[in-house]
């Protein structure tokens, strides 16, 4: 229980981020840290019946959990993509605008 | 061998391969590209044109519910007519137009990449596959926010990406709740296990997915981000996302609500009730938002998201009437968007300006423009002969009949709105100008202009052609 209490304050934490946050650079972290959290409560739940390696041979028992982890690790890659894209955005809006201040951005280049 | 794999593997192998050296590194013109995909696509559709009637299901690797598998039936048909069809009369205008900004290989592979995350979504019946085609969509569309390459474009395109990747974290915990109360991803299958859920968990997962696919459908209150992604991106890519991405996520919906939750009785009312309600504010927020835009693009943005919204508040009665009615009018809806954005980038382009002050006697110096916006205007604020006209009436009877009253006098509001800022524009568009020499309009660019508006009034004479899908495909949802 205490994981998911954990879980669920990164999740907020994250979500405090976005919303609150003028840097765009804390809000692209923030967003990592929502991702992250989901993916963890993801592995943690399918971990529940077992933890053993998925192989499939005699004696193994308790094996976790094969469709999770296979699924989190697509969600992995997006969450880099996305990472990946944001932070190149973020470059561009740095050299127009010179600041990663996301007030600072909307003035410039409403002002241009 | 034809298999609904081909509408997937097609754009996606294009654009895996458009960028490779000999393709990459040129400036050369290739928008041919994405007009000859949507053709292709468009013939591959009409060899399943026989799914309407009986549906086709394919699995692959394994069979469902194990594996993954692709359902088309005559829902799935229907909007992926309206997705290939106006992903076409775009391409088309794009091509026709030959415009700086589109040269190269990006378009061509973002475009790939955008209609194979709106066509994967349509027709996959798994869960967690839904949620990647969601992310590819999504991504290709914060690419085509950004096409333009200005400072403002970048900004529209991080507003957009920090909203989306929200909404795809909330339908990620959707999915992941989903797996773990029903332990698997099958979408008929969770079909039957979803309803004998607890009902504060069918709660939960239904408001996360709810979220998730609401803030790309653009209702009320999470469409904070749409004006400014229409006003930062190019004219066509906000015409894409009007009819493309939004109509996707209104698939989405449909799913959550039809497939997913069960249907109208098992669903219990009360979800229902909470989209009519949303989608009512969103109409009426949304219209007299547009009223008070001065920049062409925002108010196109803003008339589309109220139009969406009244295309849910038909569907979110949820019954075979209203279903079919909101359908034929997200199909209108998409033609005059087409028809609409293409010409605001004309307008744009021969302005100068995006404010609509600007556009004063653009109608007189292109009387053709003039006449095709003038066609979309009056289609969109509901007059006849258009079909929008056609489907208005069905919703509101269909509103009538359900005894919605109040929903009726809002419908009713928001229409007379949307005539005020329309004709705004049209007063601008005619205003008396001196004489100057007459342009030279593209044959392709005017086909454009000309499929959209001719299909509207066709459609407004003849309802009867289309409505025989449409109600096929609102029966196919119950």
């Amino acid at each position: 229980m205490i994981e998911r209490l954990l879980l669920f304050l990164l999740f907020l934490l994250g979500f405090w981020g976005i919303l609150a946050k003028h840097n765009i650079i804390k809000k692209i972290i923030s967003l990592n840290l929502i991702n992250s959290a989901v993916v963890i409560l993801f592995v943690l739940e399918g971990s529940r019946i077992g933890n053993k390696a998925p192989i499939l041979e005699e004696g193994i028992a308790g094996i976790v959990d094969p469709v999770p982890q296979a699924l989190m690790l697509t969600a992995i890659v997006i969450g880099v993509c996305v990472t990946a894209l944001s932070l190149a955005l973020a470059y561009r809006l740095y050299k127009a605008a010179g600041t990663f201040n996301i007030e600072d951005i909307r003035k410039e280049v409403s002002r241009k | 061998m034809v298999s609904t794999i081909w509408f997937i593997a097609l754009p996606l192998g294009l654009a895996f391969i458009l960028p490779f050296r000999g393709l990459g590194h040129t400036k050369r013109d290739l928008t041919i590209i994405p007009l000859v995909l949507t053709i292709v696509l468009g013939g591959l559709l009409f060899l399943f044109r026989l799914a309407v009637t009986s549906p086709v299901l394919e699995g692959f690797v394994l069979d469902p519910p194990l594996g993954i598998s692709f359902r088309m039936g005559a829902t799935e048909f229907l909007f992926l007519m309206i997705v290939i069809g106006s992903a076409f009369l775009i391409a088309l205008n794009i091509y026709g137009e030959k415009n700086d900004i589109f040269k190269g290989y990006q378009f061509p592979l973002i475009f790939s990449l955008f209609l194979t995350g709106a066509i994967g979504i349509i027709l996959t019946g798994d869960l967690f596959n839904l949620f990647i085609f969601w992310e590819i969509l999504s991504i290709a569309a914060y690419l085509l926010t950004t096409l333009e390459g200005k400072s403002r474009s970048f900004e529209g395109g991080i507003k957009y990406l920090l909203t989306g990747a929200l909404s795809s974290v909330f339908i990620l915990i959707a999915v992941s709740l989903i797996y773990y109360s029903a332990g698997t991803m099958d979408m008929v299958e969770l079909g039957r296990l979803i309803p004998a859920l607890p009902s504060g968990f069918k709660a939960l997962i239904f408001l996360c997915l709810f979220i998730g696919f609401a803030i790309e459908a653009e209702i009320f209150p999470l469409n904070l981000w749409a004006p400014d992604v229409f006003e930062a991106s190019e004219s066509r890519a906000g015409g894409l996302f009007s009819s493309i991405a939004v109509k996707t996520a209104a698939f989405a919906l449909l799913r959550l609500f039809f497939v997913l939750f069960g249907g109208a009785e098992i669903a219990g009312y009360s979800f229902f009730t909470v989209l009519l309600v949303l989608a009512l504010a969103t109409l009426i927020i949304a219209e007299f938002a547009a009223f008070h835009q001065s920049n062409l693009k925002r108010m196109l943005g803003y008339s589309s998201i109220g139009q969406v919204a009244l295309a849910l508040t038909a569907l979110s009665l949820a019954t075979e009437s209203a279903l079919t009615a909101g359908l034929f009018h997200l199909l209108n809806h998409s033609l005059i968007k087409v028809l609409l954005f293409s010409l605001a980038a004309f307008f744009i382009r021969k302005a100068g300006s995006e404010s609509i002050a600007d556009f004063k006697g653009m109608g007189r110096k292109f009387p053709v423009a003039g006449l095709f916006f003038t066609i979309g205007a009056l289609a969109v604020a509901g007059f006849p002969p258009f079909s929008p006209f056609a489907s208005k009436m069905a919703i509101l009877k269909a509103l009538m009949d359900g005894g919605h009253f109040i929903v009726l006098t809002g419908i009713l509001v928001a229409t007379v709105v949307e005539v005020g800022y329309y004709f705004k524009v049209i007063q601008v568009l005619y205003a008396p100008v001196e004489k100057t020499e007459k342009e030279k309009i593209k044959p392709m660019v005017l086909f454009s202009w000309f499929v959209p508006a001719a299909l509207l009034t066709g459609l407004g004479i003849y309802p009867s052609v289309i409505m025989k899908y449409i109600s096929l495909a609102a029966g196919a949802l119950f």
